[in-house]
Parts: structure tokens; C-alpha cells; sequence
């Protein structure tokens, strides 16, 4: 049963990476896509009807983990609260400052930084956080983190601009494929590096196996997201960086195996996967109760996206 | 002041203010329910696009709480690692359960039926738009209720047994499902928390209306509203008075130092030592005067509304609109009554976190004093301009009324371009 919680909580924080990942990615970008107030709130209608839905997977994700994993929950948390804290910081500054942009009549430009920095600072914050996760690390990130922050940050950055090159109004498109391509290699560079310095450093990869075809997917998703830009199939583009997304999560998940908790510098801190796990009947419990709902709510996420699937234009309704 | 202390103060503030932005959405998703079932039901075209105007206005000042709110509750539930990851290791078993059905059942459902109701008018039919809202409303109680069935477990365990594992460290197993689930704290406090949320909504929409019917705005929507809010505040208040005291006895039941008063409480810790081993299980000062305040606020504030009460039965607002500053004075009560209720609930609870099993100091696992601290000071601050900045928005909508361009954020932007919930469903 365990087993299947691990794969649910996977699922869960793959779908927020995914999701809210589309957020942050043109939360980075918004502000270079579009110079004027109202080309900028058409990039962000491109994420509009999705922005809720897409964030509230963290709190499914995080509730998840410590209903089925709680151990793991006090563990993979606490020993990196410093971390933590920056990036919700970033989190919360990002969300709030969605919400309130369109509604203030001054200040715009600086909101409009906030979301900026703060999608920047949380992108970042995850990528460490995985970096640190792959050390078995505590505490401050150190470089390797530090570098895993940037990779992702640069992949959340492509995610976004390839939802805004498929969703956007024409200019939007336009500077959003451009930044897509362009992107593509310092990217793969930065996951190449990654991947020569994982070796010495990645002291919790129970399984390099993985770890290398993690990085090879990732590396084949972020080329194609560029090539398919180039032939102008978005929708492709974006399916690419979707995966490309969700393998660092994937990767942190199966390597370590079977540990979900590594303490390098005390190995007898370390947790497996099932013994970071709630009991029996907790398990049952959430099985019956919570798991159905997992797909009802992919399910109603999809509607979504199907019933706003047209792109943004000069006459879409606005929100933010 | 220690890290342990600084760990309870930041999970106080952060639940507080959270618990703030709660008691509007559940009070205001109540009356929006209302709104919208009687514009989709009405015959009559005025009627109708009277009350679909309603559920806009008021629909708005919900979603900007709402949207705000949100981060507050991440916050939180990122403590229960970070913080009291001695929490989640004994009893999280047990606790953290409820808590995964809150977020996966109740929360991550009501967010995305609400982006579908935002983002839905206009463009699906108007039942599916209403069942919408009614699957908000269900998800926001629900929500509610999974908080409170791992808070209840908190005030009175049940339901578990304590397992020690090979290595001598013990958690907390789930025996009974069904005791987790009917446990009384968790019921006394959900039926009396429905009351605080629906006088908290309530007072809100009364507070702006009474406003608006000082300034003769206009008169038809806001004297309507004005019942609305009233009949909310009255029931809710009435309510959670009526189900906080008739839970006091059982509260005193489980936690015998919450109820007892000044001259018990040396032979009630005498009587607790014997149970627990020695130690101070005293409230600190001040706590009661906590309790007395919510009671107070619920038993003046259900007298007044009593004798105020013809002002809605014989619809007099509109010749007695002097009396209009009085409703807007009422507004700060029912929020400040909500969180003196909770201080008293969760502080009366100490020296535990989980009652009797796990004292909030064993709990602790968080960082060190300068951690915390600025932590502490940056999510307080954070966190509070986020209050701040809701209200304010909540305020400037509210005072604006509901004009035409009311979901338009920008006076200067082309109608067309931005219909947006805009024009009303009627007209179109």
C-alpha cells in the first residue's frame, strides 16, 4: 500500500511541478514578452482560468505526504526549513501579487517585479530542494544545489514560454518561441554539467541507472521542445516540457530507492520508503477515502483546460 | 523568548490569520448559495438580474478573500514539517490522515470548482454554473471539517493505540476510523465554528450595506442585502452561542483546567499532576478573559440583534437610516470573537499538543533561535500585509457598490475587451 501512496504523492507533486510550473514560467517572463499593462495581462490569461487549480496541487501534494508519509513529512521538511521558508517567501509574494495586480490602480510595475522575483525564487527553491534531496543534504543548499536551482528555474522558464507560444496573442507566441529557443541550450548545458557533477556528489542515488535516464529524458525533452518550436507545433512543444518538468521529480523519486529520506552524513538517520510510512489503516483509510478523488479532480482540471482551449485575443476576458 | 516559543507564536499567528480569511469564504459562500439559488430560480426578469447582480458583487469580495487566503494555508502546512516534525513522528499516524483528506477531498476540489465558477460565467448553463457553487459551498464545510477531525484528535485523542517499533520509539497507530470521525470535539467544535462563519459572512455583507443605505445608493439591492446580512449575523451568532455553551460541560469533561475557575484550579492541578506527573497544567493569565470576551460578544451581540430585530421584520431600514453607524460598528465583533474563541481552544489546551499524549515542547523539531526568528518575523509580516491588503481591497470594492463597472479593474479599458462577469446575465 505504501507503494502506491509513494506513487500517489509523486503524482500529486508532479502534477503541481507541471501545473504551477506553467505559473511561474510566465511569471518570469510576462514582463518581457509584453511592455504595456494590457499585453501583459493577455500573457497572463494564458495561464487565467488554470492559475487557481494549478496551485493548490502543492497543498494536495504536501497534505498527502504527511497523511501517508509522516515520517517522511518531518523529515524531508524539517531538515531543510531555511530553504523552505525562502522559497515560500517566493511562493506567497507570487500569488498574492497575481491576485492584487489587477486590482491595483497604482503600482503595477512593482507588482509586477514581485511576481516576477517571487515565480523566480520559488522555481529556484525547488530545484535546490531536489538538489539537496539527491545529496541526502541538510541545511543551507551549497553549489550542487545551488546549480540543480538554476537547471530547474531555466526549465520552468521554457515551460512557461512554450504555453505562452502556443496560447498567446501573436505577439505573445512570437517572443515566447523565441525565448524557447534560445533557451534550449544553456539548458542542456546546465543538465549536462549537472549530470558529470551528479556523480561525485549525488551521494543519495541508490540506483545511477535511473539517474542517467532521467537525464537523458530530460535532456531529449528540452531538444525537442526547441525543435518542435522551430516547426511551429506548440502544443507538442509544450507536451515535451511537460515531461521535461516532471523528470527531476521522477528522477529524486525512483534513484533513491528505496529510501525516501537520506541522511549522508548519519546513514542511520535515513528512512525507506516503508518506514517513513503511515500505518496500515491510516493507508486503507486514504485509499478509499482520498485516492478516487485524485482523478475527479484531474478530470474537472481538464474540462478546464478544454473549455478555455481557445488562445488568448484581444477579446478574451481578463482576470488578473 | 526561546525557539520553541517563537514556534508557537509564528503557528498562532499563521492559524489565525487563516483562520480569518475562513470564516469569510464559509460565511460568504453560505450567502452567495442563496444569491445564486434565487437569481437562477426567479420568474421575473428584474428579479433575476437583481439577484445575479448580488451574487457578483458579493461574489467578488469572496474570491479576493478567498484568493488571498490561500497562501496563508500553505504557510501552515508547511509548520506541521518544518516546526513540529515531533508531532508528525508520534501521532502523525493518526493526525495526518484527516489532514490528507482536507487537502486532497475538500480543498484541492473547492479551488478548482471555484476557478470553474469564476472563470464559468457566461459560458456554462446557468444550473451547472449554480451546482458549481453548491460543490464550493460542500467542499469549503468539508474542508472545514477534516481541519477540525485532526484538530478534535488533538483536543481529545481517540481512535488510536500507541505502537513502539523494534527500536523502542513509539507512534501513534489508527484502531477505530469511526471514533476518529465521531469524536465530540471535533462535532461541538464544527457545529460552533458553522455559527461563527455564518455570523462572520453575515456581518460583512450588513457592515457594507448598512454604508451604502447611509449613502442612498441604491436602495433596492442594498436594503435586500441588508436583510441577508442581518438574518445571517443573527442566526450565526445565536448559534454559536446556543453550541458553545452546550459544549462547555464536555469540554470540561476532557480538559478539566479549561473550565475550572479561579478556586478549583489548585485541586484540578493537583488532580492533573496525579494524572500526568508533576508540573504546572494552569492556563496562563489572561486566557480566560479570552473566553469571557467571546462569550460576551455572543450574548450581547444575540440581545441587540433581538431587539434590533424589527428593523427587518417590518423592513424599516429605509426610514431609519441614523440608525446605519450602528450596523457598521458590528463589523470588527464576530472576527474578533472567532479568534479569542480559537486562543482559548488551542492555548487553553497547553501544556499538550495532543492531549495528555504529547506535550507541545516534545513536539518541537524546528531550527534555532535565529531561525526562527526570521522566520517568524518575515511570514508575520508577510503574512499580515496579506490581511491587510484583502480587506483593503474587500473595503474599496465594498464602498464602490455595484456598478457597472464593478468587475472591471481598469476604468479606462474598453468594455468589450473586458466582459469579464461583468455585465449581467440578464442583459446580454
Amino acid at each position: 500500500m505504501e507503494t502506491l501512496w509513494y506513487a500517489l504523492v509523486g503524482l500529486l507533486f508532479a502534477a503541481y511541478f507541471v501545473l504551477a510550473g506553467l505559473d511561474y514560467g510566465v511569471g518570469m517572463l510576462f514582463r518581457h514578452v509584453a511592455a504595456d499593462d494590457d499585453g501583459r495581462r493577455r500573457a497572463l490569461a494564458t495561464v487565467g482560468p488554470f492559475f487557481l487549480g494549478n496551485e493548490v496541487w502543492l497543498v494536495a501534494a504536501i497534505g498527502a505526504l504527511l497523511g501517508a508519509f509522516p515520517l517522511l513529512d518531518g523529515k524531508l521538511l524539517g531538515t531543510n526549513a531555511t530553504l523552505l521558508a525562502v522559497l515560500l517567501f517566493g511562493l506567497v509574494t507570487f500569488t498574492a501579487c497575481v491576485q492584487i495586480r489587477g486590482r491595483a490602480k497604482r503600482g503595477r510595475g512593482i507588482f509586477d517585479a514581485l511576481i516576477a522575483v517571487g515565480a523566480l525564487v520559488t522555481a529556484l527553491g525547488w530545484g535546490a530542494f531536489l538538489g539537496q534531496l539527491l545529496q541526502g543534504r541538510h541545511g543551507l543548499p551549497n553549489w550542487f544545489s545551488l546549480l540543480c536551482g538554476l537547471v530547474f528555474a531555466m526549465l520552468i522558464l521554457l515551460h512557461g514560454a512554450a504555453l505562452l507560444a502556443l496560447r498567446g496573442t501573436p505577439q505573445t507566441r512570437a517572443k515566447g518561441s523565441a525565448v524557447l529557443t534560445a533557451g534550449v541550450a544553456p539548458t542542456l548545458i546546465g543538465v549536462g554539467v549537472l549530470t558529470v557533477a551528479g556523480f561525485f556528489t549525488a551521494g543519495a542515488v541508490e540506483l545511477p541507472a535511473v539517474a542517467l535516464a532521467g537525464a537523458a529524458v530530460l535532456a531529449t525533452g528540452i531538444l525537442a521542445a526547441g525543435r518542435l518550436t522551430v516547426a511551429g507545433r506548440h502544443g507538442r512543444a509544450l507536451a515535451a516540457t511537460c515531461v521535461a518538468v516532471a523528470t527531476p521529480l521522477l528522477v529524486v523519486g525512483f534513484a533513491r530507492l528505496p529510501f525516501g529520506y537520506v541522511d549522508a552524513a548519519e546513514p542511520v538517520n535515513s528512512l525507506t520508503v516503508t518506514q517513513g510510512a503511515a500505518d496500515a489503516a491510516a493507508l486503507d483509510l486514504l485509499t478509499v477515502a482520498a485516492a478516487p478523488m485524485i482523478p475527479v479532480l484531474l478530470g474537472f482540471q481538464a474540462v478546464m483546460w478544454w473549455l478555455w482551449r481557445r488562445r488568448v485575443t484581444s477579446s478574451t476576458p481578463l482576470f488578473y | 523568548m526561546g525557539a520553541l516559543d517563537l514556534a508557537r507564536l509564528q503557528f498562532a499567528v499563521t492559524t489565525s490569520i487563516h483562520w480569518l480569511f475562513v470564516l469569510v469564504t464559509l460565511g460568504l459562500v453560505t450567502a452567495l448559495l442563496y444569491f445564486q439559488t434565487r437569481a437562477t430560480l426567479a420568474r421575473k426578469e428584474e428579479k433575476r438580474e437583481l439577484y445575479f447582480r448580488m451574487t457578483r458583487f458579493w461574489g467578488l469580495m469572496y474570491v479576493i478573500n478567498y484568493a488571498l487566503g490561500i497562501a496563508s494555508g500553505i504557510v501552515m502546512e508547511f509548520q506541521f514539517g518544518t516546526s513540529w516534525s515531533g508531532l508528525t513522528h508520534l501521532v502523525g499516524g493518526v493526525f495526518g490522515a484527516p489532514l490528507a483528506m482536507e487537502t486532497i477531498v475538500a480543498f484541492v476540489a473547492e479551488s478548482t470548482f471555484l476557478a470553474l465558477w469564476i472563470f464559468g460565467w457566461h459560458k456554462l448553463p446557468r444550473a451547472v454554473h449554480l451546482g458549481l457553487l453548491y460543490l464550493v459551498a460542500i467542499t469549503a464545510y468539508l474542508s472545514a471539517f477534516w481541519v477540525l477531525v485532526a484538530n478534535g484528535f488533538m483536543q481529545n485523542p481517540v481512535g488510536y493505540e500507541m505502537s513502539t517499533a523494534a527500536d523502542g520509539t513509539a507512534t501513534a497507530v489508527l484502531t477505530d476510523v469511526g471514533a476518529v470521525f465521531a469524536n465530540p470535539s471535533t462535532w461541538w467544535a464544527f457545529l460552533h465554528i458553522v455559527g461563527a462563519a455564518l455570523s462572520a459572512g453575515g456581518v460583512v455583507i450588513l457592515g457594507t450595506s448598512a454604508w451604502h443605505i447611509l449613502r442612498r445608493t441604491e436602495d433596492v439591492f442594498f436594503l435586500r442585502s441588508f436583510r441577508v446580512g442581518f438574518t445571517f449575523l443573527f442566526l450565526g451568532i445565536g448559534w454559536a452561542f446556543g453550541t458553545g455553551w452546550a459544549q462547555y460541560g464536555f469540554v470540561g469533561e476532557i480538559q478539566p483546567m479549561k473550565t475550572a475557575d479561579a478556586t478549583e484550579a489548585a485541586a484540578v492541578n493537583a488532580e492533573l499532576a496525579a494524572r500526568y506527573g508533576a508540573g504546572d497544567y494552569r492556563l496562563p493569565d489572561g486566557l480566560r478573559e479570552s473566553f469571557d470576551f467571546m462569550s460576551m460578544v455572543g450574548e450581547a451581540g444575540s440581545t441587540i440583534l433581538l431587539l434590533l430585530a424589527p428593523i427587518v421584520i417590518w423592513k424599516l431600514a429605509a426610514k431609519l437610516r441614523w440608525i446605519m453607524p450602528l450596523f457598521i460598528a458590528f463589523v470588527p465583533f464576530p472576527f474578533l470573537a472567532a479568534v479569542a474563541g480559537w486562543v482559548f481552544r488551542e492555548v487553553g489546551r497547553q501544556p499538550w499538543i495532543v492531549y495528555g499524549v504529547q506535550t507541545t515542547a516534545d513536539a518541537f523539531g524546528g531550527a534555532g533561535v535565529g531561525g526562527m526568528w526570521t522566520s517568524f518575523i518575515g511570514f508575520t509580516a508577510v503574512l499580515g500585509a496579506l490581511l491587510l491588503t484583502a480587506w483593503w481591497l474587500m473595503l474599496r470594492h465594498g464602498l464602490r457598490g455595484p456598478r457597472a463597472d464593478v468587475w472591471r479593474p481598469d476604468p479606462g479599458t474598453d468594455v468589450d475587451t473586458d466582459t469579464h462577469l461583468l455585465i449581467p446575465q440578464g442583459t446580454r
